[in-house]
């Protein structure tokens, strides 16, 4: 009878725990609608973000700041529960992109001529010429930078998604009604997630099959690459980042750049710091991490100040102590670096040459630059030399 | 019969032989936990906003051979439960029995100290459960000052930010940067208004609700540079956490107790 006392006891327990467990509210909030529309078909995670597909053609996405969208095939009903800037309606045709890796993706998509409505970089500041040519025709607007949004102008080329890293629009854009997806994370990608990010984009225009392509066309290069520089017996020491007026900024080793570094046989200096993408660290500890390294990849491109490596060691004294500059090498990216998602596999094939020159002979750098030990000569004081001498 | 088989069930799953065979277990499994946290870390990170079901049909499922030690640990953590369950409620019934034995009420309640302390840690294991199970997040809920978001059947109203600047060169890096915020908030759900001060640290409690602070901007003072205020708020609806506030409230109870019935001992 004791016994039976202890097992009713035990239920008992069971039941005032599992009564406890009232969903409510947010939940609804999150996802509610008929149990078919939710059924999980398939499920794709990429980094924080993840791809769920629905039953009904319906997907469920999470951004890169952990909010929830409902992906809803025009025609078919919105399932409840979801607030209006919650709702995309596939395929998007209008969308608004801040950064230039979202571009970059969408054109990897085959979308960007037909979606892409504005953009926060002026006209000069592109090199896309699906870009320029939208731009100048008026079919790409120039909303504002990005710290002084035109919201007139943005509520003009009526977007259907907005593509940002910036959250301080969100209430905006709720009020608007107009759906948003942040598309980074608190944390940087790591390589695998920078390679299925355009999975993530790939639903909103119903391009999972442009999406496939991109990912196994950047698979492909990344197994290259490892089957290249397999047989290196050079292990060279890297870091990515810079000395800036007052911060000191590196890529973590959980980026994508630290861990490609490390599958091309090399070694980051930096695989030990973890956290955001563009990470601060102290001055010491890059000083450090460059006493024995033999490349610096710098953020700064030649417009930018780092056209030669004494111009680095000129703008900041610093940086100078760092072996790179000294006697090792150092890469610049060209401006098409950043604005070339949709060719990542020939990016990471630059990366390769560079770390490991030797088993890529003849290879011609397309997104990065080498910096010379010292300037060219002004170019421009001979030539206006040679005119005052013609106009003599 | 069938009493017998639960009489049996019982005794084996509140022997001591469970109690060791479990933690062994437990010790092998976070050995091999600890190296999936340390290599695959954005796997787990959604679990603390999704909780644990749906994170488990999620990301989860789809790496198996990363996820399965802490289904596999959830498990014995049940095993756990039961084990601590079953040996503590024997050692109540037995005290009970024998309560005319103690020389005063006083005496007998001291003995209970280490029953008190296990019962509670059983209640935490529960709110663990239950947050697992019931809790829900809502992340990136960014409010600008002014301005009211929703949650739920709760307004949250921005009404000020506060944002202290660091100004030195003492501690390296900081210099203009954010050390101290306080974003004072109104909060109302049918008809209930309550006002108050969140922070770093400093989260808002407000009917069942958590409201924490997760991020505000501007994060550096920069003259130059005309950023949007605002802050990012993590909300949270935890049924879980009464659960633990209660286990450990009697933990330090039990504790408290086991203490003084040394003290009484020695002395």
């Amino acid at each position: 009878m004791k016994i039976a006392a202890k097992v009713i006891l035990v239920v008992c327990s069971a039941l005032v725990m599992i009564c406890g467990c009232s969903r409510d509210n947010a939940d609804k909030v999150a996802v509610n609608s008929t149990k078919k529309d939710t059924d999980s078909l398939s499920f794709m995670s990429i980094g924080s973000f993840s791809v769920n597909h629905l039953a009904g053609g319906y997907t469920r996405v999470r951004d890169g700041a952990g909010r929830t969208l409902i992906l809803v095939p025009r025609g078919k009903p919105v399932p409840s529960g979801y607030k209006p800037s919650q709702v995309v309606f596939t395929p998007v045709r209008r969308v608004v992109a801040y950064s230039y890796f979202d571009v970059s993706i969408l054109k990897a998509l085959g979308v960007l001529e037909d979606t892409l409505t504005g953009v926060v970089e002026p006209k000069e500041d592109w090199v896309i010429p699906e870009v320029r040519q939208g731009m100048e025709n008026g079919r790409i607007a120039f909303l504002g930078s990005y710290s002084a949004i035109d919201f007139e102008r943005l509520k003009k080329s009526q977007p259907e998604l907005v593509l940002t890293w910036d959250m301080s629009i969100l209430p905006m854009l709720d009020e608007m009604k107009t759906p948003c997806a942040i598309t980074t994370t608190p944390v940087a990608m790591c390589l695998g997630a920078r390679m299925k990010f355009v999975g993530f984009l790939a639903p909103f225009f119903n391009r999972e099959k442009q999406a496939q392509q991109y990912f196994d066309r950047v698979s492909a290069a990344l197994e290259n690459i490892r089957k290249t520089t397999a047989g290196s017996g050079y292990h060279p020491k890297v870091m990515w980042g810079d000395i800036y007026e007052k911060r000191v900024l590196v890529e973590p080793g959980n980026a994508w750049v630290g861990e490609l570094v490390e599958l091309a046989l090399s070694d980051y200096q930096f695989d030990d710091v973890f956290g955001a993408s563009c990470i601060e660290i102290s001055l010491e500890r890059f000083l450090y991490s460059g006493r024995d390294a033999d490349i610096l990849f710098t953020y700064r491109t030649p417009e930018n100040g780092a056209s030669s490596r004494e111009a680095l060691a000129r703008a900041n004294p610093m940086l100078a102590g760092v072996k790179p500059l000294k006697q090792g090498r150092v890469y610049s990216p060209l401006a098409k670096y950043a604005q070339s998602g949709d060719r990542l596999d020939e990016i990471l094939t630059d990366i390769a040459a560079i770390l490991h020159p030797e088993c890529y002979p003849g290879h011609k750098l397309s997104y990065f630059r080498e910096l010379p030990a010292h300037d060219p000569l002004p170019v421009r004081k001979h030539h206006n030399r040679q005119e005052g001498k013609k106009t003599k | 019969m069938i009493f017998d088989i639960i009489r049996r069930i019982w005794h084996f799953a509140g022997s001591i032989n469970v109690t060791m065979a479990v933690m062994g277990a437990m010790v092998a499994d976070l050995v091999w936990g600890y190296a999936m946290l340390r290599y695959y870390g954005s796997v787990f990170s959604p679990i603390n906003d999704l909780g644990f079901v749906r994170w488990a049909l999620t990301w989860g499922a789809e790496s198996p051979d990363k996820t399965a030690w802490l289904f596999i640990l959830t498990g014995l953590l049940g095993l756990l439960a039961v084990n601590t369950f079953t040996c503590t409620t024997d050692r109540v019934i037995q005290l009970v029995r024998s309560r005319r034995g103690f020389q005063s009420f006083s005496a007998l309640v001291m003995r209970f100290a280490p029953h008190v302390m296990h019962y509670s840690m059983l209640l935490m294991f529960l709110g663990y459960l239950v947050s697992y199970m019931c809790a829900w997040t809502l992340l990136g809920q960014v409010v600008l000052p002014g301005r009211t978001i929703e949650a739920g059947n709760t307004r949250i109203s921005l009404e000020k930010l506060e944002i202290d600047y660091y100004h030195g060169t003492r501690i390296a890096g900081m210099n203009k940067r954010a050390i101290k915020a306080r974003a004072f908030l109104r909060l109302e759900s049918e008809g209930k208004v309550k006002t108050c001060t969140l922070g770093f640290n400093r989260p808002v409690y407000f009917e069942g609700m958590s409201i924490h602070l997760k991020k505000i901007s501007p994060e550096t003072a920069s003259g130059s540079m005309t950023r949007q205020k605002f802050i990012s708020l993590i909300i949270k609806k935890d049924p879980g956490l009464w659960f633990y506030f209660t286990g450990m409230f009697f933990f330090t109870a039990g504790l408290f107790m086991y203490v003084l019935a040394k003290i009484r001992k020695i002395l």
